[in-house]
Formats: structure tokens, sequence, C-alpha cells
């Protein structure tokens, strides 16, 4: 065993960890926020190209590697798809509303938002916390809390807001805790994500869920009948006063380009 | 000063590099490079690559800066304990040292996030990932220290950055 070799080496690293700490700490005491805004705005044109350089690779080998069908063409149906399903279940969700339900739920009537066209500049996939970058921030009055949505989809809520960029907390992270509510049986619960797909947990056990019944969104953070997605799968343990249900968000974040910020509502 | 820049600016392309190209999947160009370094024997530069390179990948997208940074010390120090032990021939070393640092970045990681969010750590979550996740990089982290050595073979008496 090597000693004088592990002795120099650990001294270099253990330096690096303790920085590493330090910079932890002062991260969330806020100090590190400005240089968060610069860089952020320095990069973001590289960023942004770079991005769509990015996207065309994936695009060209997924073309050479497609036998049926060109993978662009399927991203972009994928994003039609998901746009038709949000507006039918806006449109169920008008009609619930008409139906006087919207004054017991606080489902608020769907308004002329303000809305702030974003461009995504890159997803991070930690497990767990999973973001998108979006191109825009305190530039465009974008603020801490505002949903984003696209259609009438809601794709999660901006977490952190720089000069010129802001991270998005998408719907499938496992903080995002929105109030949900089935829209045909009105059983509510939480939406949060997991290692096993977009959840909604907190359901009581005697309220009834079916497979393919529509989430939205129910909250007073958060415009209400925005479409999350829909059940795919029921998860209910006799031994538990609550229920939970896997839910298919319809949408794949790594194919859409843009979303929009709802900055105004 | 100069090797401070060179490593400054190598780091901060890696991380943009990193952004721009999550588009593709899911990994970690700092942890893949940093221990592909590492591997070959580059070690002082690796170390501060990783360092530097996880301050700015947490700046441009993971927020809570300092945690890739600490993820990839964690790696590191295990990896200076397996070279440090000199395991068999020098290229096993080198692929134990990818395999091992890959497993502890990805362990590191999760339990990390799971603190800072003030989330549970689920073992059945964590081994699926390292299944998934690890073996993704594994694979990257071998392909890089194929083209890192690759090159040094070709400039045997040139460092990538010398410390």
């Amino acid at each position: 065993m090597n000693f004088a070799y592990i002795k120099d080496k650990a001294l270099v690293v253990f330096g690096t960890l303790v920085l590493s700490v330090l910079l932890l700490l002062a991260n969330g005491m806020g100090l590190v926020k400005p240089v968060y805004s610069s860089l952020n705005a320095v990069v973001r044109p590289v960023e942004f190209w770079m991005g769509r350089v990015a996207l065309g690779i994936r695009n060209t080998f997924s073309t050479i590697t497609s036998i049926t069908s060109l993978k662009s063409q399927n991203s972009d149906l994928k994003i039609e798809k998901a746009k038709l399903e949000a507006q039918l279940g806006k449109l169920n969700e008008i009609q619930k509303e008409n139906e006087s339900l919207r004054t017991q739920l606080s489902l608020r009537p769907s308004k002329k938002w303000k809305l702030e066209m974003v461009r995504l500049l890159g997803i991070d996939h930690e497990v767990g916390a999973e973001h998108i970058i979006v191109d825009k921030g305190e530039n465009f009055k974008v603020e801490v809390g505002d949903p984003v949505i696209l259609g009438d989809m809601l794709i999660g809520q901006v977490s952190d807001v720089f000069e010129a960029t802001a991270r998005v907390k998408l719907v499938s992270n496992r903080d995002s805790n929105i109030y949900a509510i089935d829209q045909n049986t009105r059983a509510k619960g939480i939406i949060r994500g997991s290692l096993d797909g977009v959840v909604m947990e907190d359901i009581l056990g005697n309220e009834k869920i079916n497979s393919g019944d529509t989430i939205v969104t129910w909250s007073d953070k958060l415009p209400g009948g925005l479409v999350i997605g829909r059940i795919k799968s029921i998860d209910k343990n006799p031994t538990s006063a609550t229920q939970k249900a896997f839910v298919d968000v319809g949408l794949s974040f790594e194919d859409i380009s843009y979303a929009f910020v709802v900055i105004d509502r | 000063m100069k090797t401070f820049l060179k490593i400054l600016i190598i780091a901060i392309v890696v991380a943009i590099l990193n952004v721009c190209f999550s588009f593709l999947g899911s990994f970690n160009l700092v942890w893949i490079i940093g221990l592909a370094l590492f591997a070959v024997d580059e070690e002082n530069f690796a170390i501060w690559f990783g360092f530097a390179g996880g301050i700015f990948l947490d700046i441009l997208m993971h927020g809570n800066v300092g945690s890739t940074s600490l993820v990839f010390g964690a790696a590191m120090l295990f990896s200076v304990l397996l070279k440090g032990i000199s395991l068999g021939p020098k290229w096993v070393q080198s692929v134990l040292v990818i395999i091992v640092g890959s497993v502890v970045t990805i362990i590191s990681s999760y339990i990390l996030i799971s603190l800072l969010n003030d989330v549970p750590v689920v073992t059945q979550h964590l081994l699926q990932l390292v299944f998934t996740r690890g073996f993704v990089q594994i694979v990257l982290s071998l392909i890089a220290l194929g083209a890192i050595s690759f090159w040094k073979m070709q400039n045997p008496t040139r460092a990538i950055v010398k410390i």
C-alpha cells in the first residue's frame, strides 16, 4: 500500500470537500445568487444554440435508428396529443363548472392569463429534483411560484428566478406537492414525483378513483383546472387509510422545446 | 495562473455542454470526464476539474452550488484509496476506479439530494438507480477513458493540463 500517495492526494481531495461544504452553506444563505444570475445571463445564448445543436443530433440519431416513423414527427404528435388531451380535459372541466360544482370546489374559470413564452435551455434529470431551465427570468417579470404550462397542461412551477433565466420544478419532482383532484369522481390528493413516475398520494381510502380519469389542479396557489395527466394505475392497500394513483402526464419533457409561464393570473 | 485559467475554461465548457446535451439523456459529463482523467493518472487535474466543473454545473443547472463537487470529492476519496492499495495491473485499477467512482457518485448524489430536499432515502430506488444510471455512467466513463488513453498514447510527453 502506497501511504505517501494516499496522504498526498487525499489532502487535496479533502480540501475540495471542505470548499464544497462551505459553498453549500453559502448557497443556503443566498450568498451565491448574484453569481447564478450573472453566469446564467452570460452563457444563456451559448446554451440556447448548443441546445438546438443537441436536439438536432438527437433527432438525427433517432431518425437513423427509427424504422417505422420519424422521431421528430412523433415528438410533434406527442405534443399535439397532450394538447388535445389537455383541451378535452379543460372542456370537461368547464362543463363541470357549469354544473355549479365550481363554487364548492374553488375551481376558477379559465381566464385570459398574461403568458410569457419561454424556451428550454436544459433539463436537470437529477432523480427526485427534476427541473427544466428556461431562458427568461427577472427581466420578464417571472416570479417564484409562477405556473408553467403548455396549452392547458401544467408542466411545473418556477422555483428559482435569476436575471435572465429561471428554474422550473417539474410535476415529476419529488417535492412538487401539487393539490389535485380527479375530474370525474372529485377525489382529492397530492401530486408529486417518485422513481416510479408521477403519483397522486393521500387520496382517502373510501374515495373512488378510476384508471383513465383526468387529474387537474385544485389549489389556492395555482389556477384550478390545469390538466396534470391521466390515471394509469391505482395502488390500493387494504391496511392503509389512503390510496395512491400513478399518473401518466402524457408528455415527455425531452420532447418540448418551449412552454409558457403564467406571469399574471 | 495560466493553469488555473485553463482548468476554469475547460470546466465551464464541459458544464455548458452538459446543460445543452441534457436533451439527449441523463448523464453528468463532469463526473464522467473527471473519473476518466483520474483513471489515466491525471489525478490533480481530475480533482480540480471535478471541483470547478461541479460548481459551474450547479450554477447552470442543478442549483445547490457545491453538491456536485461534494459528490465528486467523495468518489475521489474512494478512488485515491483504490489506487493507493494498488490492486493488480494498471488497466484493472483504471476500470476499478471508474466502476467504484461511478457507484459512489450515484449513491452519494441520491443521498445528498434526499437530505437537501428533506425526503426519505428509499433503498429500492437507490439500487434501481445504481443499475440504470450507474451503468450508463460507467459505460460513458470507459469510453472517455479509452479516448483520453488514446490521446496520451499519441502525445506521451504532453500533460493535458500540467499541475
